[in-house]
């Protein structure tokens, strides 16, 4: 199933559709040609162009994600799972099109856009081990973030 | 099939990009992919099966990636 950023698949407007319930490739295939967008999203955040997250694959409660940016797409890799109104994001690995070519911000504004679209209140970033930058070799501190900030 | 054992990563490795790297040129699914990275990143080593018709490029991609590997014997 193909649901663009404007056609949410849900009579709610996406607010509190779940994202693996869009998704039809649960057991493990990959899904170029059935990738899933999860609706509208708005940028309630201070980044620059989130406004849509696409499901790329998805295996039980890891996800790909493909989220456009202002220097191209970011790529997500992580453990996603609900706790009441916590959307954490387990052992992340995030990739942009290049090196400075995405930032903090775009990272808060993608967590927000998954967040508004789990209905939960904040979501909780456990990064995976760091290979480049400043603190090679170490895992980044837990980020948490408000959704409706 | 060819057995590569992943050992390590050298500063710079591109988590995702391997990830799809294996995608291409293994049988995992996405979460053993993800474990497999996860397990690298710790400094284990992983033993990963390659088709064939990926075997001859995988090692430099790989490589060009970040990550150190040694070729098993086939299988």
């Amino acid at each position: 199933m193909v649901v663009t950023p404007n056609q949410c698949a849900t009579p709610d407007g996406c607010a509190s559709a779940p994202i693996v319930s869009q998704a039809n490739n649960d057991q493990g295939g990959t899904s170029d040609s059935d990738s899933t967008t999860s609706g509208s999203t708005g940028d309630t955040g201070t980044g620059t162009a989130t406004n849509s997250v696409k499901i790329v694959e998805q295996q039980g409660n890891v996800y790909e994600f493909s989220i456009p940016g202002a220097n191209g797409d970011l790529s997500v890799i992580t453990e996603m799972t609900q706790n009441g109104n916590q959307l954490v994001l387990n052992g992340m690995h995030i990739q942009g099109s290049g090196s400075g070519t995405s930032s903090l911000s775009e990272l808060r504004s993608v967590a927000r856009a998954l967040g508004q679209q789990y209905g939960v209140d904040e979501v909780v970033i456990n990064g995976g081990e760091r290979t480049s930058g400043a603190n090679i070799g170490k895992n980044p501190r837990p980020i948490t973030i408000k959704v409706n900030q | 099939m060819t057995m590569v054992r992943i050992v390590g990563w050298k500063p710079g490795f591109k988590k995702v990009e391997f990830n799809w790297l294996l995608r291409e040129c293994s049988g995992l699914s996405l979460a053993e992919r993800k474990q497999h990275v996860d397990l690298i990143l710790k400094g284990e080593a992983v033993v990963i099966e390659i088709a064939p018709d990926c075997f001859d490029s995988f090692l430099d991609r790989a490589s060009g990636l970040g990550a150190i590997c040694q070729v098993g014997e086939d299988s």
